[in-house]
């Protein structure tokens, strides 16, 4: 035997039940069999209506009011129903079309940009909004810009560091993006903060880690008061945009005639979290840039006051942070330019 | 280069394990890319001593010794020819498991028991001699593990140098570089030397011709040595910088150089026709023959030593084949010399060879290094060759290069890396490098000639960072410098068409523009491209004029991989080399089409796409600028004839569309047609207008009229559409285009087109009648000049 409140809340189970039923039946018959399971001579609001005088004399009136109420609901829906289903007949009888939402919309091609595209635009992105103008120069150089100019002397070994495509003694392929530099210099007083992307060329044998040719973006900041702790500050922020910030960064002694001191910067492996993989060659670390101060015979040539400023300057490959990136372990998937490659980019 | 943590330890103490001395040095910028173990654990192989050797009654090549181990004697047979009594041998006892894989057991070799086995260096893996078994120093104490009686765990530390630190092309200079980092001293390299009365300067003089070549010569001879194998531990040291053991005399010199970076030569002194030293330029077209036995021609460039008659080597570089020590040498002209690094790096580059000398003359070896050198090598003639060093050296050094002093002002350093350090602080961590400072208003550092890098303040401000630490530098994160920061137009413009062709369904594909020469001859024959000097291989060795040919690469290499229908785009440069001017370059847009129209759809047909698809979206790209070009029929080989177009902006050429050709299509193979348009995007960018002003919305309304005409089928569209705004004036606001019919209801060498014009004042409401008037006169002006018939 139900209390009131029991009756109350089976009158509500029973409409939510009901209504599910008639919204999922998609036959005629079907609603009709509905129609007999709950107003039938035995259908259960039927019976609902049958045990009401068992109630307290005071409730019964609210309690029939909801009774009724559910009743008329329910044929009012088996009426919806059934029309609807009356109008979806009479549409398939016609031969019109009936709606399979299922099927393919009409849609076009879908092309994407290359991934170093994508890995550049976003490297320039995030130097822009530390405030950084983008300068370019020609892929093809003159030896001053390339070299000389950045303080490679003539005959030193430092020029073996960078395997070079000439065209004649003094015209070659530009080996880094820093020609950018002094040609920036040359024409700009301080304070500049540029980044150069753009191609470049080394004369390497080909193979999964090298290229040929390849994308690099360099950067440097000359002002009155710029220390080596705000080289350390403004990679550390790129690293944190381009790969999130709990990736740690280890600067160390290196060398690179155009700058002094010179550092390649290490990020703690992305792939392995810094545990040590093959990735990382088992050290947890992932070499990623090379920075440092501009050299003061950088500026001494192209007339910078090197007592006065100082400056910094970092370079680092497009591909190579793709690759960390993404995890891709050949560098000549970016020049073959297969689909099923290009195809799997979006940033 | 290689360096060995135990030849480290002997050199300087430190207290660091091996990946902490790596991690260390790594810091400090001699990067340790690879650390390898040398000496596996010898396991039951001890030192043993031969007490007594017999003959195998039944085997003439075997021996029976029996060998005392310490503890007990065994009986071994060994067939090694140099087994004798009273030597000390390695012997792998009965359960050892050689390196190789040997498992060492009892044996019976012809009837004779055996207990264990005596061991060459091959079979133990710590040296490549085999004939005979290894012989030890009879100092080592019996039945001591092999191991550490040897030290043979070692481990070998593979360092990347940079080229501004020839000092580290040293064990003495690695080592200093760790007693810096730990606070530690390097030891003193030991050099007592017992000279002869006979001084050495009877026997030889020093000529140097060329002062500027050959700053400092010295030498010294070295009679009655005797040329045999290299002792054991010194053999163990030039293997583990990855050198092979040649003879006494030889490792001696290579050791010598590993130890301290001074390279040396040991020459036959006794095939020296005169009894001197004479350093001087080669001539040039001169011959030489170099110990690896080829025969060089050389040029002014290169440096020889000479005996006043012949060369007997290329200086600094690589010794004679004539003048070579062999095992017949009795006298041992020893060189130990300071080149100049240019002239050697010139040397070298000529003759195209790097050795072991040319690498560290070249970075720069230390001209007061030179005496030590010589004197260090001469002892350990005397110890190991047997020989008699004649008294003195002959050293031959006209003007001497001192060091350097350089200025370091502490406040310049803490400007330049943020820091805060003191005076003291920074004094004794060059005083760690062996760089003696003194005060003299702020620092001035003496620079010891080992240390040709350290030329400005600079230098040392890197030198203490490299000391102090990178890590314990500041991060600051602050903007500073200027607040405009301007977009670079041009890549907003290229950014631009980028989008919108990936909008459009186009890849963007990145090649590489060092391409095939035959190749781009065959595709742009008029243009000559920039070639390379110095290629990697012939069809890498010219830059593209044109992005056509690695675009067509692309889709070859797409549809070989059954990828159907190709939308591709390149922005990307090319390169031209106009005669008598420098190289040229500038950004081209290569698009190519092959496929179908749309993707595959249940509802349509699937339609292959053709030149208006590709027209189509040039216009849209174009029109997106307010750009309308108009097409001239034109020649290439790499398009159709009749399916090759310029396109034209205002009178400019900003590139070519059409049907690539069948015979470039065979060329890469490609089976399908394609669709290519390559443009002049720099010229494209510079006739947009940037800064468009606004426009006022017309005042009045238009009215539209459409006329269909039947027209010869060679009349071109774009002359009808030019005859209508000729004849309307001002009042025709726009032409379209909306049929073009072809077939059964218009006779044939007809067709007939459908366009709607649109018509309207600036100045009023056009009425019927005035457009009524407009409009036939458009359409008598149509019948007058094409012969049009309206079509009903
Ligand atoms: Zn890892």
């Amino acid at each position: 035997m139900l209390n009131t409140n029991e009756f109350q809340n089976s009158i509500q189970k029973t409409k939510e039940e009901a209504f599910r039923e008639i919204d999922q039946e998609n036959r005629l018959e079907g609603l009709e069999q509905i129609r007999v399971k709950y107003l039938g001579r035995k259908g259960i609001i039927t019976s609902l209506l049958k045990n009401l005088k068992d109630f307290p004399e005071e409730d019964r009136p609210a309690l029939g009011q909801l009774s009724n109420q559910l009743k008329k609901q329910v044929e009012e829906v088996l009426l919806q129903r059934a029309e609807k289903l009356k109008e979806i007949q009479l549409t398939l009888k016609k031969g019109r079309w009936f709606l399979d939402y299922t099927l393919p919309g009409r849609k076009g091609w879908v092309g994407k940009l290359h991934p170093v595209t994508q890995v550049n635009e976003r490297i320039i992105q995030i130097f822009y909004g530390m405030g950084f103008e983008v300068a370019k120069g020609p892929d093809i150089e003159t030896d001053y810009y390339n070299f000389s100019s950045l303080n490679f002397p003539q005959d030193h070994p430092a020029r073996d560091m960078q395997d070079t495509f000439y065209i004649n003694d003094d015209i070659l392929l530009r080996t880094h993006t820093s020609p950018v530099q002094v040609r920036v210099f040359e024409k700009t007083e301080p304070p500049v903060r540029i980044i150069a992307p753009g191609r470049c060329y080394r004369n390497e044998a080909i193979n999964s880690r090298s290229y040929c040719t390849f994308h690099q973006v360099e950067g440097f900041y000359v002002d009155t008061d710029v220390t080596f702790a705000d080289l350390k500050g403004v990679l550390t922020a790129f690293v944190w945009e381009m790969f999130g910030k709990d990736v740690k960064l280890r600067f160390r002694a290196s060398f690179f005639p155009f700058t002094e001191p010179s550092a390649e910067v290490d990020i703690s492996c992305i792939l392995c979290s810094g545990k040590g993989c093959s990735v990382c060659k088992h050290t947890g670390w992932l070499e990623i840039l090379g920075a440092g101060m501009i050299d003061p015979a950088v500026f001494d040539a192209v007339g910078y006051d090197s007592e006065k400023f100082t400056g910094y300057a970092f370079g680092m490959g497009v591909e190579r942070i793709a690759m960390l990136k993404y995890g891709i372990n050949d560098i000549r998937l970016f020049y073959e330019n297969d689909l099923r490659f290009l195809r799997q980019f979006q940033l | 280069m290689k360096a060995s943590l135990n030849w480290l330890k002997e050199l300087v103490d430190f207290d660091l394990s091996v990946d902490e001395l790596a991690s260390r040095l790594t810091d400090a910028g001699l990067e340790v890319e690879n650390i390898t173990t040398m000496g596996k654990d010898l396991d039951k192989v001890v030192v043993g001593e031969i007490k007594k050797v017999s003959p195998h009654p039944r085997a003439d090549k075997l021996s029976i010794c029996m060998v005392s181990t310490g503890a007990e004697d065994l009986q071994i047979v060994c067939g090694a020819s140099n087994v004798a009594e009273k030597i000390k041998v390695p012997i792998a006892l009965i359960g050892a498991l050689l390196p190789g894989g040997m498992n060492i057991a009892k044996s019976n070799l012809r009837g004779v028991e055996s207990f264990g086995m005596i061991c060459s260096e091959k079979e133990l893996e710590i040296g490549e001699f085999e004939d005979g078994i290894m012989i030890l120093e009879p100092k080592l104490r019996t039945g001591e593990p092999l191991t550490s009686a040897l030290n043979l765990e070692d481990f070998i530390l593979d360092i990347a140098l940079t080229p501004n630190r020839p000092d580290w092309l040293s064990m003495i200079g690695v080592a200093r570089e760790i007693a810096a980092l730990c606070g530690s001293r390097v030891k003193n390299i030991r050099v007592d030397l017992h000279e002869a009365e006979k001084p050495a300067s009877e026997m030889i003089r020093v000529e140097i011709d060329d002062q500027a070549g050959c700053p400092r010569y010295a030498a010294r001879i070295i009679e009655d040595i005797k040329i045999s194998e290299s002792p054991f531990w010194l053999k163990r040291k030039l293997y583990s910088a990855g050198m092979r053991p040649i003879n006494n005399v030889v490792d001696i010199t290579n050791l010598v150089m590993l130890e301290l970076g001074q390279p040396l030569h040991a020459f036959d002194y006794n095939l020296f026709q005169q009894k001197k030293v004479v350093v001087r330029r080669a001539k040039d077209k001169e011959k030489f023959i170099t110990l690896d036995q080829v025969e060089r021609t050389l040029n002014e460039e290169v440096l020889l030593i000479t005996d006043g008659k012949k060369p007997v080597a290329i200086g600094g570089i690589m010794g004679g084949l004539e003048s070579e020590v062999t095992p017949r040498t009795r006298t041992v002209l020893l060189e130990s010399a300071y080149f100049d690094p240019r002239v050697i790096r010139k040397g070298r580059m000529f003759l195209d060879i790097s050795t072991e000398s040319s690498q560290r003359f070249e970075r720069g070896a230390d001209p007061n290094g030179v005496v030590k050198a010589i004197d260090r090598a001469a002892q350990l003639f005397a110890e190991l060759t047997g020989g008699e060093v004649l008294k003195g050296v002959v050293d031959n050094y006209p003007s001497a290069i001192c060091p350097i002093n350089v200025k370091l002002r502490p406040q310049r350093v803490n400007r330049v890396l943020s820091t805060d350090l003191s005076s003291e602080q920074i004094k004794s961590m060059l005083v760690h490098l062996e760089l003696p400072v003194k005060e003299n208003q702020g620092l001035e550092v003496e620079i010891p000639t080992f240390r040709p890098d350290l030329t400005r303040e600079i230098d040392l401000i890197e030198e203490v960072v490299r000391i102090y630490g990178y890590s314990n530098i500041k991060t600051t994160m602050r903007a500073g410098g200027n607040l405009v920061t301007e977009i670079n137009a041009e890549d907003e413009f290229f950014r631009g068409i980028k989008q919108f062709l990936s909008g459009k369904g186009f890849f963007e594909v990145i090649t590489n523009n060092l391409v095939d020469p035959e190749i781009q001859r065959r595709l742009n024959p008029d243009i000559s491209p920039v070639t390379i000097r110095n290629p990697l291989s012939r069809d890498l060795s010219v830059l593209s004029t044109t992005l056509s040919g690695n675009l067509l690469s692309v889709v070859s290499y797409n549809k070989n991989r059954l990828e159907k229908n190709l939308r591709i785009f390149e922005l990307g440069k090319v390169f031209m080399s106009p005669e008598g001017s420098l190289p040229q370059e500038r950004y081209q847009l290569g698009i190519a089409l092959s496929g179908a129209r749309e993707p595959r759809h249940w509802e349509a047909k699937e339609v292959d796409a053709d030149f208006y698809d590709l027209k189509g979206i040039l216009e849209e790209l174009l029109g997106y600028h307010s750009l309308s070009f108009n097409l001239v029929p034109s020649r290439s080989v790499l398009l159709e004839p009749d399916n090759c177009f310029n396109l034209r902006v205002k009178d400019e050429r900003i590139g070519m569309l059409g049907g690539v050709s069948k015979g470039m299509l065979e060329l890469f193979e490609i089976k399908n047609q394609v669709f290519w348009a390559e443009l002049n995007v720099e010229k494209i960018m510079s006739l947009v207008q940037r800064m468009r002003t606004f426009v006022p919305l017309p005042k009045f309304p238009p009215v539209d009229r459409d006329v269909a005409l039947v027209v010869d089928e060679t009349l071109l569209s774009q002359e009808i559409i030019d005859e209508i705004k000729g004849a309307g004036r001002n009042f025709v606001e726009e032409v379209v285009l909306f049929d073009v019919y072809t077939g059964k209801q218009v006779e044939p060498g007809k067709k007939s087109l459908a366009y709607s014009i649109r018509y309207r004042s600036p100045e009023k409401t056009l009425t019927d009648e005035e457009v009524e008037e407009i409009h036939r006169k458009v359409i008598l002006k149509l019948e007058q000049s094409f012969g049009a018939t309206l079509r009903k």
